[in-house]
């Protein structure tokens, strides 16, 4: 009988929070289980901050060795996000969720914690470069989308392909209706820019409402400005749902909001797809953009309040057969998104 | 076997200076010694007669050196020599804080400062760093951290002059030689004049109660208090003296707290002094004030003089001084909060008990004349650098390894590494870590 081929997902890990990329990887690991891998999480805690820990915490990984676990040699590595690239394998297939973005697009940028001093810079030089190093050791770099990969090609030189992971609840996504309110789910922190969304809405002129579902850190400064804006009448933060709820409150909305920073990749836009519904975003969404046409299967404005408002209200006096019909375009967009696929992909190289 | 002997030398004011001139005449009868110097033609004609001098910018070749190193800046030409050509130190101050604050950010070099934090202390380093270059946590904070790790780690061999300092050493160094030796007794008038004698010379009063502080007043000597107490004890006791023997700090308001505590001519402070006279201020004194808070792990060598003419010494308990000599020899006085009222309590006792001062002085006078006389100590040292000089070749290859990778980009990985087994005290243990880090470091070697 033949060994089964041995898998290591490489985790950067926060212990006590999860968020999606740690879904990603336990559904990764379950979905090489499925497919007749024998697999397993390498995940080492990361901290980020203060800056001057970063380069030591990450070096952590380039200490271990896996390339064997208790006489059972390791067959494949995968590393996905930052630093866990770092680690030392004959095979190691890299699949992108992002790298460590303060030390590349978002340096210099309200985002950042890395400052303009020569310590920081150091520290930003030093990610840049062994990052580069790191991952240029794979015999592959997937990255879970096109617009990672572009920064891979821009600020390390290295080519990635995209290779866009299926969203959690695969195959229970549905419309039920074309309703009276946009739907935005995820994190609550400033990179969403949920802040915008909410200054839109005390400027439609339509009867559009917003209900945002998730938690974070975030969450008590958008109340604070829902009521400051008057506009608690139009959005609901509704904090964090269950899936069978997110799937229903997806399959009742008119269309779906996402518009993040240079978004990685963005699961909103493929769950709302799924569900057949448009997404509004705006012309610096990153990721999102892979997907989302405008006029085809959503609206893209610019990242003004008044300009996503009148994208909304646009939104709102369409017909609900136009609506369908770019939730069905969307929805084609999508199809091919499967976890065979993901899997196919990632193990290339032991099969 | 040639000895290359690095420090300050006479008349430079540093005490070290006049230790090392000391041993250097019983130091080449066994070897042949060279002393390297800033300025060799400054020296002393003293030393100058006992061994040759040469200039630190140009030193001859050696089969060892010898840096002795103290937290002045006098010791700074020590401390890149000691970087450069890899040596016994000799520590004589635990703490090189200030010494490298002074090669660092005082030459206007802050990175260098908060690099050398954070090699040495990690995060806790960086942070620290900071304050200190913002001059917030006043003496304290550079007394936590000694920054003595990277002289140490490229030393073939280290000497303290304490075995508090030798047992740090022994912990952040495990494996590397090392040797505690005694600070040596020397008095340039022996047997020492009597105490009526000093005074005649010195012009102090015959009948007075006379405590004597030997050395640069500094701030971490407590004088704000020992002027207190000896306000208060003058009060009860108008012949009572306090003398500062040597000169004080420029910025040390000593005359203002004599003025507050109403000491008024109860305080003297004689400025600068040749060994002589300051021999014969110890012989003078009833009793000898050497406290130190904080303490930089230094071994004083007026205490050692001091209890050599034979005079009960007060120092800080917990300092390296208090640890070296059994109590009974000297006079441990607690740094905490009632440091001031067992201060006092101290001196009234030996005011009033002549008899107590004089058996406490000649245990002192008896254990030091027995354990610190320089010929024995001289030839400790010699056997401690032969012992040396025979493992010198295989002990500069575990340092030239250590250092493969110092500066750039592979430098940066590996210290950033590193420190974590280095807070574990494993300096000393080769982590292989070139082979691991060099391929993340691209073409940015």
């Amino acid at each position: 009988m033949t060994r089964p081929k041995t898998v290591l997902v490489c985790a950067a890990q926060a212990p006590f929070i999860t968020g999606g990329a740690e879904i990603l990887v336990e559904e990764l690991r379950a979905n090489l289980e499925r497919h007749g891998f024998r697999a397993d999480v390498a995940a080492v805690p990361f901290k980020w901050y203060p800056v001057s820990e970063l380069v030591r915490q990450a070096l952590a990984w380039r200490l271990l060795d896996l390339t064997e676990s208790n006489g059972t040699p390791v067959d494949l590595v995968i590393p996905t996000k930052f630093p866990s690239f770092l680690v030392r394998h004959p095979r190691k297939v890299a699949w992108l969720f992002h790298q460590h973005r303060e030390a590349y697009d978002l340096f210099g940028t309200p985002y950042c914690s890395l400052r303009d001093t020569p310590e920081d810079r150091q520290v930003r030089d030093a990610i840049q470069v062994m990052d580069t190093s790191a991952l240029s050791e794979c015999r592959t770099i997937y990255t879970i989308s096109r617009n990672v990969a572009s920064r891979l090609r821009s600020y390390n030189g290295l080519s990635g392909e995209a290779l866009y992971p299926p969203p959690h609840h695969l195959g229970r996504y549905r419309a039920d209706a074309y309703g009276d309110y946009l739907f935005y789910a995820g994190r609550l922190d400033r990179l969403k820019r949920l802040d915008l969304a909410i200054d839109a809405m005390a400027r439609v002129k339509s009867g559009a409402r917003l209900k945002i579902a998730g938690a974070g850190p975030l969450e008590g400064e958008l109340r604070k400005q829902i009521e400051g804006l008057g506009v608690a009448d139009r959005v609901e933060l509704l904090g964090f749902v269950s899936a069978d709820d997110l799937v229903a409150l997806y399959a009742g909305a008119r269309a779906a909001y996402y518009a993040p920073l240079n978004e990685d990749y963005g699961y909103v836009t493929v769950e709302a797809f799924l569900s057949r519904k448009p997404v509004v975003t705006t012309s610096d969404a990153g990721g999102v953009l892979e997907f989302v046409t405008d006029g085809q299967t959503g609206l893209v404005s610019e990242a003004r309040a008044e300009a996503i408002a009148e994208a909304i209200d646009r939104l709102w006096s369409w017909p609900e057969a136009r609506l369908r019909e770019m939730g069905e375009g969307g929805r084609s967009r999508v199809a091919g998104i499967s976890w065979d696929h993901v899997i196919e992909r990632l193990t290339e190289s032991i099969r | 076997m040639r000895i290359a002997v690095w420090s300050p030398l006479p008349p430079s004011p540093s005490g070290i200076a006049d230790y090392v001139a000391e041993t250097l005449p019983a130091l080449s009868k066994r070897f042949d010694v060279v002393a390297l110097a800033e300025d060799p033609e400054a020296v002393s004609a003293a030393v100058r007669d006992a061994v040759p001098v040469h200039r630190a910018a140009e030193p001859p070749e050696a089969d060892l050196h010898v840096h002795h190193l103290g937290n002045s800046p006098a010791h700074a030409f020590v401390y890149r020599a000691a970087l450069a050509h890899p040596g016994v130190v000799v520590l004589h101050d635990w703490n090189l804080h200030h010494l490298v604050l002074r090669e660092t950010v005082e030459r206007g070099d802050v990175s260098a400062y908060l690099r050398e934090m954070r090699r040495a202390y990690g995060e806790t380093g960086t942070f620290v760093g900071r304050q200190v270059t913002r001059a917030l946590g006043g003496d304290l904070l550079p007394a936590l951290f000694p920054l003595n790790e990277r002289v140490l780690e490229g030393s073939l061999g280290v000497v303290t002059l304490s075995a508090q300092t030798s047992a740090r050493v022994g912990r952040r160094l495990p494996g590397r030689p090392r040797l505690h030796l005694p600070h040596h007794l020397s008095l340039p008038l022996d047997p020492p004049p009597s105490r009526e004698e000093s005074r005649r010379a010195l012009g102090l009063p015959a009948d007075a109660f006379v405590v004597t502080a030997p050395g640069l007043a500094t701030a971490s000597k407590r004088l704000d208090l020992a002027v207190r107490v000896m306000a208060r004890l003058r009060a009860d006791h108008p012949e009572s003296l306090l003398v500062v023997a040597g000169a004080a700090e420029a910025r040390l308001p000593l005359a203002s707290w004599a003025a507050e505590a109403g000491l008024g001519d109860g305080l003297r402070v004689s400025g600068r002094l040749d060994l002589t006279d300051f021999e014969r201020h110890l012989a003078a004194a009833d009793a000898v004030l050497a406290l130190r808070f904080p303490s930089h792990g230094e071994m004083s060598g007026a205490v050692v003089r001091a209890l050599g003419v034979g005079r009960p010494v007060l120092v800080t308990t917990g300092s390296a001084a208090a640890a070296e000599f059994p109590e009974g020899v000297i006079v441990p006085v607690d740094p905490g909060p009632r440091e001031e009222a067992e201060l006092e309590a101290c001196l009234r006792h030996l005011y009033a008990r002549p008899a107590l001062r004089e058996t406490i002085g000649t245990l002192a006078a008896v254990h030091v004349r027995e354990r610190h006389r320089l010929e024995d100590t001289v030839e400790t040292l010699a056997s401690f650098l032969r012992a040396v000089e025979s493992g010198k070749a295989e002990a500069l290859a575990a340092i030239a390894a250590d250092r493969s990778g110092a500066g750039g980009l592979l430098g940066y990985f590996m210290e950033e590494v590193r420190w974590g087994a280095r807070d574990l005290g494993l300096a000393d243990v080769r982590l292989g870590l070139e082979g691991l880090l060099r391929p993340l470091t691209g073409s940015a070697r």
